[in-house]
């Protein structure tokens, strides 16, 4: 019986392929179909359904195959099921000689049996239902597609993401480094003044003494000329020639003041290379405190490190400080011995600062118990309550502009939690400040 | 005549500089004892280190001319610090570091040297010279 067939509403036209021999029942049902509103078309040819490239198969919904064809053979649509990737629903439609035929094939996906006399009613539901399936399917397939494309572009911009903040960090780690350095540049331009008059000194007596001693050379070179012609004229024989050679000689001499160039040559030669060792020592200690990074600790004693520091900063500090030192006993340290000499020469400097008139800089050193403390002291004028509070920010500053970055005791801090240590500062208004570094002799594993 | 610096190293120099010149020459370490030998000696000319701990060349000037009237002073210097009252105080003569021994010999035999009006404009000339 055929009549009206009630699809559910959300069962659209259907497109759909049959394979058929024209004037057989199936190819009759075709105009059924079509009168549902499905579009139907025929082919004789098995292949059409697969030979085409995937694509195509997207216009169309289902095939529907007519198992009793001439040719139809129930492996060869096997195989090709296999062998093609098809998302296809296949309606397979046989009589009671084919039925064989079809159980073989149903077992494959997607592969729906039409037995017995052909029911067009049925096969009309069949088409629709697995139009649906179809539409079902390519919709979740593309879904998943959209989802894996999602899920794909979120990894990238996660990647990007990554690289960017990579990135960021790295500028930052060189930024800090640039910041460290520029800062230990800026302290030792801070010093570069005292250091030229430290300099300075040294090499004015040296230059004076060179010409002085070019002097010393030539009275020496003339004495030795005129020892030469009396030696000469006493080989001669002509001893009255030299005894009166000799006489002028002694005349000079005394005019001359030999005695005094030949005493005075020993002690103007030590006191130069005195100079030249001072000029020596400046260079030596300024070059090592600049030298741009520290890549691994080493074992060094402090109190030398402070010395070193100490006689760097000596032209902040002598004219108006008296600098007490008062280096205790105390064991090698495991550190970056030139960052701590840089957080020296920080905390020394600002003392020296500090001190507007005159005043005293005193340096400390002491063991207490696994920690090694440092304290510079001055009598200066004072941190107020309200600067105290904020001396560690980096930044902050009380010097004019161009006199201090700022940064120095930032940066102290900063060093100084690399050793596991911490600096702390005491301080009274018109009395002085005192800043404390405590570092650990034996820092702890995960520092 | 007198010379103090905090540098013995300076003053080991200036000694010899000056040495075979017709002025007696004293050096004080240190502006402390250079105020113990200025008052004693009573110079005529006091070559003055500008830098010195515990006091500067200009307030040692200071403190000297307080005691011993208007004694000529020089200021040896390093550094570009001389400023107005310095250069009033030396009379716009001072030694820069680092100095020619010529230079040193000429300012002191302008300042203190029984000289000809000739001699005397050939120093100044020599002296702004250098």
């Amino acid at each position: 019986m055929q009549g009206v067939v009630n699809l559910p509403v959300a069962i659209r036209a259907a497109r759909v392929l049959m394979i058929c021999q024209p004037g057989s029942d199936l190819h009759e049902a075709a105009g059924q179909l079509e009168n549902a509103g499905h579009t139907v078309r025929t082919s004789t040819d098995l292949g059409s359904i697969w030979k085409a490239p995937t694509p195509t198969c997207a216009d169309l919904d289902v095939a529907v195959v007519d198992l009793g064809m001439p040719g139809i053979h129930a492996t060869e649509i096997m195989t090709s099921c296999d062998h093609n990737d098809l998302a296809l629903p296949i309606i397979l439609v046989a009589d009671e000689n084919d039925t064989g035929k079809a159980t073989q094939i149903v077992e494959r996906p997607r592969m729906l049996h039409l037995a017995g006399p052909l029911d067009t009613l049925l096969l009309n539901a069949l088409v629709a239902l697995a139009a649906d399936m179809t539409r079902r399917l390519r919709e979740w397939k593309s879904h998943m597609a959209q989802l894996e494309q999602e899920a794909e572009d979120r990894a990238q911009s996660l990647e990007a993401a990554r690289s960017e903040i990579e990135k960021s960090l790295h500028d930052l780690q060189q930024a800090q480094s640039q910041l460290l350095q520029s800062e230990k540049m800026a302290s030792i331009g801070q010093l570069a003044a005292g250091v030229a008059h430290e300099i300075n000194n040294p090499i004015g007596f040296i230059y004076s003494n060179m010409n002085t001693l070019s002097g010393y050379v030539a009275t020496i070179k003339e004495f030795a000329q005129r020892c030469g012609k009396a030696h000469e004229s006493l080989l001669a024989g002509n001893a009255q020639n030299a005894v009166e050679l000799v006489r002028e000689l002694d005349e000079w001499s005394s005019e001359t003041e030999l005695n005094y160039v030949l005493e005075d040559i020993e002690s103007l030669v030590a006191e130069t290379v005195e100079g030249a060792e001072r000029v020596k020592k400046i260079v030596l200690d300024l070059r090592s405190f600049s030298r741009a990074e520290e890549d691994h600790k080493t074992t060094v004693d402090i109190n030398k490190g402070l010395e070193m520091t100490i006689s760097l900063c000596r032209n902040e500090l002598k004219y108006h400080c008296e600098v007490v030192k008062e280096l205790g006993d105390i064991p090698a340290l495991i550190c970056f011995p030139m960052k701590l000499n840089q957080v020296f020469m920080n905390l020394i400097v600002n003392a020296a600062h500090a001190i507007k008139d005159k005043g005293t800089v005193t340096i400390r050193t002491r063991q207490d118990g696994d920690d090694i403390f440092v304290h510079v002291s001055d009598t200066g004028c004072g941190i107020s309550q309200e600067h105290l509070d904020k001396i560690f920010e980096p930044f902050f500053t009380t010097k004019p502009v161009g006199k201090g970055t700022g940064l120095g005791l930032s940066i102290a801090c900063s060093i100084i939690a690399q050793h596991s240590g911490e600096i702390t500062v005491e301080s009274e208004v018109g009395k002085g400040t005192t800043f404390t570094v405590r570092l650990p002799i034996v820092e702890p594993e995960d520092a | 005549m007198l010379c103090v610096d905090d540098d013995p190293g300076i003053l080991g120099a200036l000694e010899r500089v000056l040495r075979r010149t017709p002025y007696k020459i004293v050096t004080a370490l240190g502006p402390k004892e250079g105020l113990r030998q200025a008052s004693e000696l009573e110079p005529d000319l006091i070559l003055l280190d500008m830098m010195m701990p515990g006091m500067s060349g200009k307030e040692f000037a200071v403190e000297v001319r307080r005691s011993l009237g208007d004694v000529p002073v020089v200021f040896i210097t390093g550094r570009d610090d001389i400023d107005e009252e310095a250069r009033q105080l030396a009379r716009d003569h001072y030694i820069r570091k680092p100095f020619s021994n010529r230079y040193v010999r000429n300012i002191v035999e302008l300042l203190v040297g029984d000289i000809s009006d000739e001699r005397r404009e050939e120093l100044e000339g020599a002296v702004k010279g250098t």
